[in-house]
Protein backbone atom coordinates (compact mmCIF):
# COMPACT_ATOMS: atom_id res chain seq x y z
CA UNK A 1 0.00 0.00 0.00
CA UNK A 2 1.23 3.49 -0.88
CA UNK A 3 2.02 6.09 1.86
CA UNK A 4 -0.65 8.11 0.39
CA UNK A 5 -3.29 5.17 0.24
CA UNK A 6 -2.03 4.09 4.17
CA UNK A 7 -2.75 8.02 4.99
CA UNK A 8 -6.17 8.19 3.49
CA UNK A 9 -7.55 4.95 5.25
CA UNK A 10 -5.81 6.23 8.80
CA UNK A 11 -7.21 9.27 8.50
CA UNK A 12 -10.35 8.29 7.37
CA UNK A 13 -10.29 6.08 10.49
CA UNK A 14 -9.34 9.21 12.64
CA UNK A 15 -12.11 11.42 11.41
CA UNK A 16 -14.54 8.57 12.40
CA UNK A 17 -13.73 8.06 15.64
CA UNK A 18 -12.63 4.60 15.16
CA UNK A 19 -9.01 4.26 16.24
CA UNK A 20 -8.08 2.07 19.29
CA UNK A 21 -6.73 4.36 22.32
CA UNK A 22 -3.49 2.98 21.16
CA UNK A 23 -3.92 3.44 17.32
CA UNK A 24 -4.95 7.10 18.43
CA UNK A 25 -1.58 7.82 20.50
CA UNK A 26 0.53 6.54 17.87
CA UNK A 27 -1.36 8.68 14.96
CA UNK A 28 -1.32 12.34 17.03
CA UNK A 29 2.32 11.28 17.94
CA UNK A 30 2.80 10.96 13.80
CA UNK A 31 0.66 13.55 13.15
CA UNK A 32 2.72 16.12 15.55
CA UNK A 33 5.51 16.11 13.05
CA UNK A 34 4.89 14.88 9.64
CA UNK A 35 3.36 17.64 7.68
CA UNK A 36 2.22 15.23 4.64
CA UNK A 37 0.13 13.87 7.28
CA UNK A 38 -1.33 17.08 8.34
CA UNK A 39 -2.16 18.83 4.98
CA UNK A 40 -4.09 15.60 4.46
CA UNK A 41 -6.15 15.34 7.74
CA UNK A 42 -7.09 19.36 6.99
CA UNK A 43 -8.53 18.36 3.56
CA UNK A 44 -9.90 15.29 4.78
CA UNK A 45 -11.65 17.72 7.56
CA UNK A 46 -12.91 20.14 5.80
CA UNK A 47 -14.27 17.51 3.03
CA UNK A 48 -16.41 16.39 5.62
CA UNK A 49 -17.17 19.74 6.94
CA UNK A 50 -18.22 20.70 3.53
CA UNK A 51 -20.35 17.52 2.78
CA UNK A 52 -21.96 17.81 6.63
CA UNK A 53 -22.96 21.84 5.42
CA UNK A 54 -24.52 20.42 2.12
CA UNK A 55 -26.31 17.32 3.03
CA UNK A 56 -27.80 18.96 6.17
CA UNK A 57 -29.36 21.39 3.85
CA UNK A 58 -30.42 17.90 1.62
CA UNK A 59 -32.32 16.33 4.81
CA UNK A 60 -33.84 19.13 5.54
CA UNK A 61 -35.98 19.75 2.80
CA UNK A 62 -36.49 15.90 2.89
CA UNK A 63 -38.19 16.66 6.14
CA UNK A 64 -39.86 19.59 5.43
CA UNK A 65 -41.45 17.69 2.48
CA UNK A 66 -42.23 14.71 5.06
CA UNK A 67 -43.63 16.72 7.58
CA UNK A 68 -45.79 18.79 4.80
CA UNK A 69 -47.36 14.92 3.85
CA UNK A 70 -47.85 14.44 7.22
CA UNK A 71 -49.76 17.64 8.25
CA UNK A 72 -51.81 17.13 5.23
CA UNK A 73 -52.68 13.54 6.00
CA UNK A 74 -53.50 14.75 9.50
CA UNK A 75 -55.78 17.45 8.40
CA UNK A 76 -57.73 14.58 6.22
CA UNK A 77 -58.31 12.60 9.00
CA UNK A 78 -61.90 12.05 10.40
CA UNK A 79 -62.47 13.33 13.86
CA UNK A 80 -62.76 10.26 16.06
CA UNK A 81 -63.64 12.23 19.03
CA UNK A 82 -66.37 9.42 21.14
CA UNK A 83 -69.95 10.59 21.17
CA UNK A 84 -71.31 11.33 24.34
CA UNK A 85 -74.51 9.21 24.19
CA UNK A 86 -74.39 6.66 26.65
CA UNK A 87 -75.76 3.46 25.55
CA UNK A 88 -75.06 -0.08 25.74
CA UNK A 89 -71.26 -0.55 25.04
CA UNK A 90 -71.06 -4.19 25.51
CA UNK A 91 -72.89 -5.81 22.30
CA UNK A 92 -70.90 -2.77 20.49
CA UNK A 93 -67.63 -3.37 21.89
CA UNK A 94 -68.28 -7.39 20.92
CA UNK A 95 -68.67 -6.21 17.02
CA UNK A 96 -66.39 -3.88 16.93
CA UNK A 97 -63.33 -6.19 18.39
CA UNK A 98 -64.51 -8.95 15.56
CA UNK A 99 -64.44 -6.16 12.85
CA UNK A 100 -60.91 -5.04 14.29
CA UNK A 101 -60.08 -8.41 13.96
CA UNK A 102 -60.66 -9.26 10.31
CA UNK A 103 -59.21 -5.69 9.57
CA UNK A 104 -56.24 -6.11 11.07
CA UNK A 105 -55.77 -9.34 9.23
CA UNK A 106 -56.29 -7.85 6.16
CA UNK A 107 -54.43 -5.31 7.01
CA UNK A 108 -51.36 -6.95 8.11
CA UNK A 109 -51.99 -9.07 4.36
CA UNK A 110 -51.99 -6.26 2.56
CA UNK A 111 -48.77 -4.17 4.28
CA UNK A 112 -46.82 -6.82 5.04
CA UNK A 113 -46.57 -7.82 1.44
CA UNK A 114 -47.37 -4.93 -0.94
CA UNK A 115 -47.67 -1.05 0.56
CA UNK A 116 -44.48 -0.99 3.53
CA UNK A 117 -41.70 -2.99 1.00
CA UNK A 118 -42.28 -0.91 -2.00
CA UNK A 119 -41.38 2.12 0.40
CA UNK A 120 -38.32 0.55 1.96
CA UNK A 121 -36.95 -0.84 -1.15
CA UNK A 122 -37.64 1.49 -3.60
CA UNK A 123 -35.07 4.24 -4.60
CA UNK A 124 -33.20 5.96 -7.59
CA UNK A 125 -30.86 4.25 -9.47
CA UNK A 126 -27.58 6.44 -9.57
CA UNK A 127 -26.96 8.52 -12.98
CA UNK A 128 -23.96 6.24 -14.91
CA UNK A 129 -25.17 7.52 -18.09
CA UNK A 130 -23.78 10.79 -18.36
CA UNK A 131 -21.27 12.97 -16.44
CA UNK A 132 -22.76 16.56 -15.23
CA UNK A 133 -20.52 19.09 -14.24
CA UNK A 134 -22.08 21.41 -11.99
CA UNK A 135 -21.42 24.91 -11.07
CA UNK A 136 -20.74 25.65 -15.46
CA UNK A 137 -23.44 26.57 -17.99
CA UNK A 138 -25.60 23.36 -18.43
CA UNK A 139 -25.35 23.34 -22.23
CA UNK A 140 -26.06 19.70 -23.16
CA UNK A 141 -29.57 18.55 -23.09
CA UNK A 142 -28.77 14.93 -21.29
CA UNK A 143 -26.85 17.22 -18.62
CA UNK A 144 -30.37 18.90 -18.19
CA UNK A 145 -32.45 16.34 -18.10
CA UNK A 146 -30.06 14.32 -15.78
CA UNK A 147 -29.80 17.19 -13.29
CA UNK A 148 -33.72 16.94 -13.00
CA UNK A 149 -33.44 13.66 -12.57
CA UNK A 150 -30.92 13.88 -9.77
CA UNK A 151 -33.33 17.24 -8.14
CA UNK A 152 -36.30 14.15 -7.98
CA UNK A 153 -38.14 16.52 -10.30
CA UNK A 154 -39.52 13.42 -12.38
CA UNK A 155 -42.08 14.40 -14.83
CA UNK A 156 -39.40 17.02 -16.18
CA UNK A 157 -36.53 14.87 -16.42
CA UNK A 158 -39.21 12.65 -18.41
CA UNK A 159 -39.90 15.56 -20.45
CA UNK A 160 -36.16 15.98 -21.26
CA UNK A 161 -35.64 12.53 -21.58
CA UNK A 162 -37.51 12.65 -24.71
CA UNK A 163 -34.93 14.16 -26.67
CA UNK A 164 -32.38 11.73 -25.86
CA UNK A 165 -31.14 8.61 -27.38
CA UNK A 166 -28.70 6.54 -25.43
CA UNK A 167 -28.61 3.23 -24.68
CA UNK A 168 -30.38 2.26 -21.28
CA UNK A 169 -31.79 5.85 -21.22
CA UNK A 170 -35.42 3.69 -20.07
CA UNK A 171 -34.27 2.71 -16.92
CA UNK A 172 -34.06 5.84 -15.43
CA UNK A 173 -37.78 6.73 -17.60
CA UNK A 174 -39.24 3.60 -16.03
CA UNK A 175 -38.08 4.99 -12.52
CA UNK A 176 -39.80 8.33 -12.92
CA UNK A 177 -42.73 6.54 -13.78
CA UNK A 178 -42.15 4.33 -11.10
CA UNK A 179 -42.56 7.67 -8.95
CA UNK A 180 -45.23 9.17 -10.65
CA UNK A 181 -47.26 5.56 -10.07
CA UNK A 182 -47.45 4.78 -13.50
CA UNK A 183 -46.13 1.11 -12.90
CA UNK A 184 -47.53 -0.11 -16.42
CA UNK A 185 -45.74 2.26 -18.03
CA UNK A 186 -42.74 1.43 -16.19
CA UNK A 187 -42.54 -2.17 -16.32
CA UNK A 188 -43.33 -2.00 -20.36
CA UNK A 189 -40.15 0.21 -20.42
CA UNK A 190 -38.07 -2.32 -18.44
CA UNK A 191 -39.57 -5.07 -20.18
CA UNK A 192 -38.32 -3.47 -23.64
CA UNK A 193 -34.68 -2.25 -21.87
CA UNK A 194 -31.66 -3.80 -23.92
CA UNK A 195 -29.60 -4.72 -21.71
CA UNK A 196 -26.79 -6.52 -23.69
CA UNK A 197 -24.59 -4.64 -23.16
CA UNK A 198 -25.11 -2.40 -20.50
CA UNK A 199 -24.94 -5.57 -17.90
CA UNK A 200 -28.37 -4.13 -16.05
CA UNK A 201 -29.58 -7.69 -15.24
CA UNK A 202 -30.12 -7.04 -11.80
CA UNK A 203 -31.51 -3.59 -12.29
CA UNK A 204 -34.18 -4.46 -14.55
CA UNK A 205 -35.42 -7.60 -12.56
CA UNK A 206 -35.03 -5.76 -9.89
CA UNK A 207 -37.09 -2.32 -10.50
CA UNK A 208 -39.43 -5.23 -12.44
CA UNK A 209 -40.20 -7.23 -9.46
CA UNK A 210 -40.96 -3.50 -7.67
CA UNK A 211 -43.37 -2.61 -10.22
CA UNK A 212 -44.99 -6.21 -10.13
CA UNK A 213 -45.07 -5.66 -6.34
CA UNK A 214 -47.45 -2.14 -6.86
CA UNK A 215 -49.53 -4.30 -9.58
CA UNK A 216 -50.59 -6.78 -7.16
CA UNK A 217 -48.87 -9.42 -8.95
CA UNK A 218 -46.65 -11.08 -6.56
CA UNK A 219 -45.44 -14.15 -8.14
CA UNK A 220 -43.81 -12.38 -11.19
CA UNK A 221 -42.18 -10.10 -8.62
CA UNK A 222 -41.02 -13.09 -6.37
CA UNK A 223 -39.26 -14.48 -10.09
CA UNK A 224 -37.61 -11.24 -10.60
CA UNK A 225 -36.02 -11.24 -7.17
CA UNK A 226 -35.16 -14.62 -7.82
CA UNK A 227 -32.84 -13.61 -10.76
CA UNK A 228 -30.94 -10.29 -8.63
CA UNK A 229 -31.05 -13.21 -5.92
CA UNK A 230 -29.45 -15.60 -8.48
CA UNK A 231 -27.15 -13.06 -10.23
CA UNK A 232 -23.43 -12.93 -9.88
CA UNK A 233 -23.92 -8.88 -9.82
CA UNK A 234 -24.09 -7.60 -6.18
CA UNK A 235 -26.56 -4.77 -6.90
CA UNK A 236 -30.07 -5.18 -4.38
CA UNK A 237 -28.77 -8.77 -4.15
CA UNK A 238 -28.89 -8.98 -0.18
CA UNK A 239 -32.12 -6.78 -1.17
CA UNK A 240 -33.48 -9.57 -2.74
CA UNK A 241 -33.12 -12.24 -0.30
CA UNK A 242 -34.97 -9.84 2.41
CA UNK A 243 -37.86 -8.79 0.50
CA UNK A 244 -38.48 -12.56 -1.15
CA UNK A 245 -38.44 -13.67 2.75
CA UNK A 246 -40.84 -10.80 3.72
CA UNK A 247 -43.01 -11.71 0.80
CA UNK A 248 -43.26 -14.91 1.50
CA UNK A 249 -44.57 -14.27 5.10
CA UNK B 1 -39.82 1.25 6.63
CA UNK B 2 -40.90 1.66 10.49
CA UNK B 3 -38.99 2.49 13.13
CA UNK B 4 -40.40 1.18 17.16
CA UNK B 5 -40.87 4.79 19.35
CA UNK B 6 -38.00 2.74 21.80
CA UNK B 7 -35.17 2.00 19.14
CA UNK B 8 -32.08 1.82 20.82
CA UNK B 9 -29.07 3.39 19.26
CA UNK B 10 -27.15 0.52 18.17
CA UNK B 11 -30.22 -0.67 15.87
CA UNK B 12 -30.83 3.09 14.92
CA UNK B 13 -27.69 3.17 13.69
CA UNK B 14 -27.40 0.32 11.70
CA UNK B 15 -30.35 1.37 10.17
CA UNK B 16 -29.12 4.97 9.33
CA UNK B 17 -25.72 3.01 7.81
CA UNK B 18 -27.51 0.87 5.54
CA UNK B 19 -30.42 3.53 3.80
CA UNK B 20 -30.00 6.95 5.65
CA UNK B 21 -32.97 8.50 3.84
CA UNK B 22 -35.59 5.83 4.47
CA UNK B 23 -34.08 5.65 8.37
CA UNK B 24 -34.51 8.86 8.97
CA UNK B 25 -38.01 9.55 7.85
CA UNK B 26 -39.12 6.48 9.88
CA UNK B 27 -37.57 8.12 12.84
CA UNK B 28 -39.11 11.08 12.26
CA UNK B 29 -42.36 9.90 12.29
CA UNK B 30 -41.67 7.23 15.15
CA UNK B 31 -41.07 10.36 17.66
CA UNK B 32 -43.09 12.80 16.06
CA UNK B 33 -46.53 12.84 17.40
CA UNK B 34 -45.10 12.88 21.00
CA UNK B 35 -42.55 15.64 20.55
CA UNK B 36 -45.30 18.06 19.22
CA UNK B 37 -47.33 17.54 21.89
CA UNK B 38 -44.47 17.51 24.42
CA UNK B 39 -43.38 21.42 22.82
CA UNK B 40 -46.79 22.12 22.75
CA UNK B 41 -47.07 21.19 26.49
CA UNK B 42 -43.65 22.76 28.21
CA UNK B 43 -42.95 25.74 25.58
CA UNK B 44 -45.77 26.40 23.67
CA UNK B 45 -44.91 26.02 20.32
CA UNK B 46 -46.95 27.00 17.44
CA UNK B 47 -46.90 23.72 14.97
CA UNK B 48 -44.53 25.29 12.56
CA UNK B 49 -41.88 26.33 15.19
CA UNK B 50 -42.11 22.69 16.88
CA UNK B 51 -41.40 20.97 13.33
CA UNK B 52 -37.97 23.27 12.64
CA UNK B 53 -37.07 22.23 16.00
CA UNK B 54 -37.81 19.00 15.74
CA UNK B 55 -35.82 18.53 12.15
CA UNK B 56 -32.72 20.47 13.79
CA UNK B 57 -32.82 18.37 16.83
CA UNK B 58 -33.01 14.86 14.61
CA UNK B 59 -30.47 16.18 12.46
CA UNK B 60 -28.11 16.75 15.38
CA UNK B 61 -29.12 13.53 16.76
CA UNK B 62 -28.03 12.21 13.23
CA UNK B 63 -24.83 13.88 13.12
CA UNK B 64 -23.97 12.69 17.12
CA UNK B 65 -24.49 9.00 15.78
CA UNK B 66 -22.38 8.93 12.65
CA UNK B 67 -19.80 10.51 14.97
CA UNK B 68 -19.90 7.71 17.39
CA UNK B 69 -20.99 10.36 20.33
CA UNK B 70 -23.69 7.90 21.93
CA UNK B 71 -21.84 5.05 21.93
CA UNK B 72 -21.49 5.05 25.71
CA UNK B 73 -25.14 7.41 26.11
CA UNK B 74 -27.23 5.37 28.57
CA UNK B 75 -30.12 7.41 27.56
CA UNK B 76 -32.46 6.11 24.43
CA UNK B 77 -32.46 8.12 21.04
CA UNK B 78 -36.16 9.18 22.30
CA UNK B 79 -34.78 10.80 25.46
CA UNK B 80 -31.46 12.32 23.70
CA UNK B 81 -33.45 13.52 21.21
CA UNK B 82 -35.89 15.58 23.22
CA UNK B 83 -32.35 16.74 24.90
CA UNK B 84 -31.36 17.97 21.89
CA UNK B 85 -34.22 20.28 21.44
CA UNK B 86 -34.73 21.05 24.79
CA UNK B 87 -31.14 22.67 24.70
CA UNK B 88 -31.79 24.19 21.07
CA UNK B 89 -35.25 26.04 22.28
CA UNK B 90 -32.59 27.03 25.17
CA UNK B 91 -30.10 28.40 23.16
CA UNK B 92 -32.88 30.46 21.30
CA UNK B 93 -34.32 31.62 23.64
CA UNK B 94 -31.35 32.93 25.10
CA UNK B 95 -30.00 34.41 21.86
CA UNK B 96 -33.41 36.46 21.45
CA UNK B 97 -32.94 38.28 24.97
CA UNK B 98 -29.03 38.72 24.22
CA UNK B 99 -29.59 40.28 20.25
CA UNK B 100 -30.15 43.74 21.38
CA UNK B 101 -27.12 43.37 23.35
CA UNK B 102 -24.80 41.40 20.62
CA UNK B 103 -25.89 43.88 17.86
CA UNK B 104 -24.48 47.08 19.85
CA UNK B 105 -21.62 45.24 20.78
CA UNK B 106 -20.33 44.26 16.83
CA UNK B 107 -21.13 47.98 15.95
CA UNK B 108 -18.77 49.29 18.43
CA UNK B 109 -15.94 46.50 19.05
CA UNK B 110 -15.88 44.62 15.66
CA UNK B 111 -11.81 45.12 15.51
CA UNK B 112 -11.77 42.62 18.43
CA UNK B 113 -12.95 40.13 16.23
CA UNK B 114 -10.71 40.37 13.01
CA UNK B 115 -8.30 37.33 14.12
CA UNK B 116 -11.50 34.88 14.29
CA UNK B 117 -12.73 36.61 11.16
CA UNK B 118 -9.64 36.29 9.31
CA UNK B 119 -9.46 32.51 10.38
CA UNK B 120 -13.21 31.65 9.51
CA UNK B 121 -12.84 33.31 5.91
CA UNK B 122 -10.05 31.44 5.38
CA UNK B 123 -11.94 28.17 6.32
CA UNK B 124 -14.59 29.00 3.65
CA UNK B 125 -12.15 30.03 1.20
CA UNK B 126 -10.84 26.53 1.25
CA UNK B 127 -14.53 24.66 1.69
CA UNK B 128 -15.06 26.77 -1.22
CA UNK B 129 -12.59 25.28 -3.46
CA UNK B 130 -13.67 21.91 -2.57
CA UNK B 131 -17.28 22.45 -2.96
CA UNK B 132 -16.39 23.76 -7.00
CA UNK B 133 -13.49 20.47 -7.13
CA UNK B 134 -16.54 18.12 -6.08
CA UNK B 135 -18.82 19.47 -8.70
CA UNK B 136 -16.23 18.87 -11.31
CA UNK B 137 -16.38 15.33 -10.29
CA UNK B 138 -18.59 12.57 -12.29
CA UNK B 139 -22.11 12.03 -10.70
CA UNK B 140 -20.85 8.51 -8.88
CA UNK B 141 -17.36 9.91 -7.76
CA UNK B 142 -19.65 12.27 -5.66
CA UNK B 143 -22.23 9.94 -4.51
CA UNK B 144 -19.36 7.73 -3.41
CA UNK B 145 -17.69 9.96 -1.56
CA UNK B 146 -20.60 11.36 0.19
CA UNK B 147 -21.86 8.30 1.33
CA UNK B 148 -18.91 7.23 2.73
CA UNK B 149 -17.56 10.59 3.75
CA UNK B 150 -20.76 12.08 5.16
CA UNK B 151 -23.30 9.51 5.84
CA UNK B 152 -20.27 6.68 6.93
CA UNK B 153 -21.21 3.90 5.21
CA UNK B 154 -19.13 1.04 4.87
CA UNK B 155 -17.58 -0.31 1.76
CA UNK B 156 -20.77 -3.28 1.82
CA UNK B 157 -23.40 -0.76 2.26
CA UNK B 158 -22.11 1.34 -0.42
CA UNK B 159 -21.55 -1.54 -3.19
CA UNK B 160 -25.43 -2.66 -2.37
CA UNK B 161 -26.35 0.90 -2.59
CA UNK B 162 -24.32 2.09 -5.97
CA UNK B 163 -24.52 -1.19 -7.58
CA UNK B 164 -20.99 -2.10 -7.33
CA UNK B 165 -20.22 -5.63 -8.07
CA UNK B 166 -17.87 -6.20 -4.45
CA UNK B 167 -15.95 -4.15 -1.59
CA UNK B 168 -12.91 -4.45 -3.21
CA UNK B 169 -14.36 -2.28 -5.83
CA UNK B 170 -15.63 0.27 -3.51
CA UNK B 171 -12.28 0.46 -2.17
CA UNK B 172 -10.33 0.59 -5.07
CA UNK B 173 -13.03 3.18 -7.05
CA UNK B 174 -13.02 5.46 -3.39
CA UNK B 175 -9.32 6.01 -3.41
CA UNK B 176 -9.55 6.92 -7.08
CA UNK B 177 -12.13 9.22 -6.65
CA UNK B 178 -10.34 10.83 -3.92
CA UNK B 179 -7.31 11.23 -6.16
CA UNK B 180 -9.60 12.86 -8.80
CA UNK B 181 -10.98 14.86 -6.76
CA UNK B 182 -7.95 16.25 -4.86
CA UNK B 183 -6.04 16.64 -8.79
CA UNK B 184 -9.11 18.89 -9.25
CA UNK B 185 -8.66 20.76 -5.69
CA UNK B 186 -4.98 21.86 -6.77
Amino acid sequence: MSTEAKYFELITAYLKNELTKFELEAFEKELATNSALQKELAFQANLQAVWKEETALDIKSQFQTLEKELSTKQQDKPSTKPKSKVIAMRPILAIAASILLVAGFFFLQTNNSSADPFSKYFSDYPNELVSIERGESIEEQGQKAFVLYGEKKYQAALDAFSSLDLEGLDLYRAICYMHLSDYEKALSLLQNLDITNLGYTNQKAWYSALCYMKLGDYLQAKQQLEIVKNSKDSFRKKSAVSLINELSK
Amino acid sequence: MRIEKSISFEELKKLFLQNYQEALNAFYVSQRESFFSWSKRKFQLDENTAADVYQDAILALYNAVLENRVDHVKSTPEAYLFGIARNILLKKASRDAKMQYVDDFSDNFSWMMDDDLTQKHQNQEVKDRINLALSKLKENCREIIKLYYYHRYNNESIAETLGYDNTDVVKARKYQCMKELKKIFI
